[in-house]
């Protein structure tokens, strides 16, 4: 395949330094770290400014930066309002709720924890395996693969190797110190080189106007065009956006996020870092929604060739960047994959090692013991990752299951077992993870050898009857039946755990 | 105010927002370091 963005030397030199700086930080970090709550936790020393960085780019990685730029190529500002904004809204809520998961568990180390102190092993057990497959980096293998074949021409599963390969190398010398440090380079160079793009790119065609020649010329009409800056365009039924938006729960029980709120330094930190994080997470999905746009209007006007929608953002932006900054660009892109990958590695790692080992196999492992088998977990993830990027053909996929696995079978067990005042009942807690985890899984498995593939919307859709039920509504049906079993058991349910904290 | 120029008004404020806003939190975090090796210097004098 050829390259759609032709690199100079220069910019590869750049890349190279970016990636071997990576590789330094992590050896760095290796030699200083003293004991396993170092390695995994970051000594629990991590400052508002550190926690930015590692909490924005975590979240975003290659899935946002070209699953939304596409839908922006796609459906215009609906990328954003539509998309984006619910995940802003979570965010806000998080903001509240995570300073006081660190009031309540001040030596916590894990979500799953939570789950095994206040309802036993199963649920404990449940909540693992579901934060095990969350935390598989499939999308991040997959992005950098496709990056790299785009870039350079090289074969889709070389890319996805060495990619694999050089996250692995730092997060497994250095720990949460070394991925927080990254993470926080990392966000600079995505966040930096993303708004450039932006300011360049919209200035050089000339603004909206320009947008708006492109966008008709593409089209064909103005009636056409103007579909691109209606939010809820497109094939965006309501019970569709109903369905993104409640993916965006998954905020709520986001693995990496409960690991650095842990780290932190203390509540008020993680207040200051979710305030100040907010901003930034809102203008990246701004960018790279509107950049998706351009890219359509840039194909209208001429100035880029007709390219498939995920290699639009690359296009337009290599018209418009200069030698050496495409390289920063190139490094910003391969930054928001690695800061996702390598904090995800490390939470795989860790449901092996501390919630599965430490706290129900072995609790009187020293830590020597505990950092062998998080690493081990932590290289089981990363074969899987690359056996499921060549496995799934869709990004966005991929991340409506994860994100459907980890809400059903963690968000309500958590937060009663965190917040509810009463002792949880151990039945209720087993059940609700369990329906959700097992109900996700046949869902999908179902749906992908039963269902129908839709050529028009691009989904599978389950028929029952006359209703038609695409894979993504999973989420809508499980959680609610999930919610249902957990208060029933709840009331039904006798034997409770002896509530003592999850540290 | 234009809706055209609200829409670019809104793109350069974004992407300024992404650009400005990471280098001001480094900024923000070079400032507590040198504060804390301040305060660590005054405490415990060589």
């Amino acid at each position: 395949m050829e390259a759609v963005v032709r690199l100079h030397w220069l910019d590869f030199v750049v890349i190279a330094i970016y990636v071997g700086f990576m590789l330094y930080i992590g050896f760095y970090f290796s030699k200083r770290k003293k004991g396993f709550d170092d390695y995994f936790m970051a000594g629990r020393g991590l400052t508002a400014p550190l926690l930015v960085g590692t909490l924005v780019s975590t979240f975003y990685g290659l899935d946002t930066l070209f699953g939304t730029s596409e839908v922006g190529f796609f459906e215009g500002i609906s990328a954003f309002f539509a998309y984006s904004l619910p995940y802003t809204a979570l965010y806000v809520v998080m903001a509240f709720l995570a300073p006081k998961f660190k009031e309540k568990f001040p030596k916590g180390s894990t979500m799953q924890e939570i789950a095994l102190h206040k309802y036993g092993k199963p649920t404990g057990v449940i909540t693992s395996i579901a934060a095990y497959l969350y935390s598989t980096n499939t999308m991040e293998m997959m992005g950098i693969g496709f990056m790299l074949r785009l870039l350079t021409g090289m074969p889709f599963w070389l890319g996805t190797l060495i990619g694999a390969a050089i996250v692995i190398i730092y997060t497994w010398t250095g720990g949460l110190w070394a991925v927080t440090m990254t993470d926080f380079i990392q966000f600079v160079a995505m966040m930096v080189t993303v708004g450039l793009a932006m300011i360049i790119g919209w200035n050089a065609v000339g603004g909206v106007n320009g947008v708006w020649e492109g966008l008709v010329a593409w089209t064909g009409s103005a009636e056409d065009a103007i579909y691109f800056f209606r939010p809820g365009a497109g094939y965006l039924t309501p019970w569709t956006l109903v369905a993104y938006s409640v993916t965006a729960l998954a905020v709520l029980c986001e693995p990496a996020f409960f690991q650095r709120m842990f780290a932190a330094a203390g509540p008020k930190e993680i207040k200051r870092g979710f305030a100040i994080g907010i901003p930034m997470w809102l203008s990246f999905d701004w960018c790279v929604s509107f950049l998706g746009l351009l890219g359509a209007a840039a194909i209208g006007l001429g100035i880029i060739p007709e390219v498939e929608a995920n290699e639009a953002l690359f296009a337009v932006v290599g018209q418009y960047l200069p030698i050496g900054v495409m390289g920063i660009f190139v490094a910003g892109v391969l930054a928001c994959a690695m800061s996702t990958a390598d904090s995800y590695f490390l939470v795989a790692g860790g449901v092996i090692g501390v919630d599965l080992y430490k706290n129900m196999i072995n609790p009187k492992a020293d830590d020597r013991k505990v950092e062998r088998v998080t690493k081990i977990g932590m290289l089981v993830s990363a074969a899987i990752s690359i056996t499921l990027a060549f496995t799934f053909e869709r990004i966005m996929q991929v991340w409506v299951f994860q994100a459907t696995l980890i809400v059903t079978t963690s968000l309500i067990p958590v937060y009663f077992g965190a917040f509810s005042k009463k002792p949880q009942k151990k039945i209720a807690g087993a059940l609700a993870a369990g329906f959700g985890l097992v109900a996700s899984i046949i869902w999908y498995v179902w749906s992908n050898f039963f269902g129908t593939w839709s050529e028009d919307w691009e989904v599978f859709v389950i028929k029952i009857g006359n209703l038609e039920l695409w894979q993504e509504y999973g989420i809508l049906i499980i959680t609610p039946i999930a919610l249902v079993i957990y208060l029933i058991a709840s009331a039904a349910g006798k034997k409770t755990v002896e509530l003592k904290e999850a540290a | 105010m234009e809706l055209s120029t609200a829409w670019d008004t809104l793109c350069y404020i974004a992407g300024a927002v992404s650009i400005v806003g990471p280098i001001a939190i480094i900024w923000f975090y070079v400032r507590t370091v040198r504060k804390r090796l301040k305060k660590f210097n005054e405490e415990h004098p060589v």
